[in-house]
């Protein structure tokens, strides 16, 4: 082995043991634990590692060293973000991914084990079901709607009602439908304190989110413009944690209504 | 078969080389050609590749990348920078003291692009190195963060002052002590100077210096065994400067500005 680029990536086993060794020192049993291998298969991994200078051997652990931490904490990102591509590349290739910022597009790894949730046509105008359950768990809610789904609305208001905080982001128009059409729902809300409604003051059409305490449900139109019901739901924190910072990137450019 | 993005983009250094190409704006073949100095039959079999994974489009005649391919090219950048600046010196890094840098600066150090490293002349140790002292006076603005007192930085501070550059001095309260005891007359004439602002570091931060100008950054640190070898890093790139702005700014919020009457 000569290069960085070879250590990293010509090795599944090499790879893993640095990414593990990013959460701290290990022994050698935890190693084999957490990587599900016998101890025997890892042994040239390490070495190669530690002939790399990459890789510390102090007392009963094995660490990496700072430029192995260096260049692991390089690789991660890169590696998640492959990750995501690679398990659902048509889709993300005939994403419109231009109205999520650039900061937020590479920690795309982020979303970690999602699923990709693709209706039947009989159930295209149904939430997701696990979705629906989810989403009476969460202590918290916050929301960019930009198409306009009837029941949505109609849930938010219930959540809202029981005392949960919820904030909602809408595009102009679907607040013009809501003023239109949903007269009622509008009022509603204005009443209830721990609801509030904000309008987006731009002319792109950002993704739809909703993201809570317990999950996140993401919807990026495709590259014409339009939502072909492919909606991303994840349950890892970090998922959660990048929703949220989207959310509030949208939230900078708009105005509060209610 | 289906190929992984590990493969397609790290195992071959040609599909690398066409993406990070095409960052640089939609390219046609025969321009690609000449950029990477290959020949058709070398090339368009990763071309193809690379169309067949959707990290690049073709438009006619010219190639770019696609919306996931600049992704791609976006999230590998910092990493492949990080690895050449390692692998450039690499004897270097692995016995840097680097424990001090705040966490996401570290995992940013590729952000000092192309720097040189400035060997240590046996003859002219106790001097300031000259590709220090050389690109220093001819700077209008600089930032320093010392911890350590070098004999000849006195005189460099004077020789600043009275070139009229605005100094912001970053120092350790140890340096800052060392440096009022043993040079007494020079401190008071350039802690008098108008364009002077000092900070004194509450911490004691192993880093024994760090000058940020308009122009470039130096860097000196420590070795593992916490010593002072005299390889120091210099670095003319942008992005380094940002990097090194940043570091003075972590600084400034662990420091409380001294001001003199």
């Amino acid at each position: 082995m000569e290069t960085l680029t070879e250590t990293i990536w010509f090795s599944e086993k090499r790879k893993e043991l640095m990414f593990l060794l990013l959460e701290g020192a290990k022994t050698s049993e935890e190693i084999e634990n957490k990587m599900g291998v016998s101890w025997r298969s890892m042994m040239l991994p390490v070495k190669e590692l530690k002939e790399m200078d990459l890789l510390l051997h102090k007392d009963t652990k094995y660490t990496l060293s700072s430029i192995g931490r260096l260049v692991t904490e390089n690789a991660k990102p890169v590696s998640d973000i492959m990750g995501i591509l690679d398990k659902n590349t048509d889709y993300w290739a005939s994403r419109d991914l231009k109205t999520i910022p650039r900061g937020l597009c590479r920690k795309l790894g982020e979303l970690g084990n999602f699923s990709l949730i693709e209706p039947e046509l009989k159930d295209m105008f149904e939430l997701p079901e696990k979705y629906v359950a989810s989403i009476s768990r969460s202590t918290h809610i916050m929301s960019v709607l930009s198409f306009f789904h009837p029941s949505y609305l109609s849930m938010f208001i219930e959540m809202a009602s029981k005392g949960i905080e919820i904030s909602i982001l809408l595009t102009e128009s679907v607040w013009e439908r809501i003023k239109e059409d949903f007269q009622e729902q509008r009022d509603r809300l204005e009443n209830i304190d721990n609801a509030h409604v904000f309008i987006y003051q731009h002319v792109s059409t950002p993704p739809a989110i909703v993201v809570t305490d317990v999950f996140l449900l993401l919807s990026i139109f495709n590259k014409e413009g339009r939502y072909d019901h492919r909606d991303i739901l994840s349950f890892d924190a970090s998922a959660m944690q990048w929703g949220k910072e989207l959310f509030l990137h949208y939230a900078e450019s708009s105005m509060k209504v209610i | 078969m289906r190929y992984s993005l590990t493969n397609i983009v790290w195992y071959s250094e040609k599909r690398k080389n066409i993406l990070l190409l095409l960052k640089e704006g939609p390219r046609d073949i025969d321009r690609i050609k000449t950029s990477l100095n290959e020949t058709s039959r070398s090339i368009m079999p990763q071309i193809k590749r690379l169309l067949q994974k959707k990290l690049i489009v073709q438009n006619g005649e010219s190639y770019c990348l696609s919306e996931i391919g600049e992704l791609i090219v976006d999230s590998i950048e910092p990493l492949l920078d990080t690895m050449r600046v390692i692998e450039e010196n690499k004897e270097f890094w692995i016995t840097r003291d680097l424990s001090f840098l705040p966490q996401h600066l570290f995992n940013r150090l590729g952000e000092l692009g192309h720097y040189l490293l400035v060997e240590p002349d046996l003859n002219r140790m106790f001097e300031l190195p000259r590709e220090f002292k050389n690109n220093i006076l001819k700077s209008k603005q600089v930032s320093s963060f010392i911890s350590y007192v070098h004999p000849q930085i006195p005189s460099l501070y004077i020789e600043l002052v009275d070139k009229g550059v605005h100094l912001s001095l970053f120092m350790t309260k140890t340096a800052f002590e060392k440096l009022k005891s043993e040079y007494p007359k020079e401190m008071k004439k350039i802690l008098s100077s108008s364009g002077v602002e000092l900070f004194l570091c509450n911490e004691n931060i192993p880093l024994p210096t760090l000058a940020v100008t308009g122009w470039f950054t130096y860097l000196c640190f420590l070795n593992v065994e916490g010593r002072y070898d005299h390889w120091d890093i210099i670095s003319f790139d942008e992005s380094a400067l940002l990097w090194g702005n940043e570091l003075i700014e972590h600084y400034r919020s662990k420091s409380e500005r001294i001001h003199f009457s």
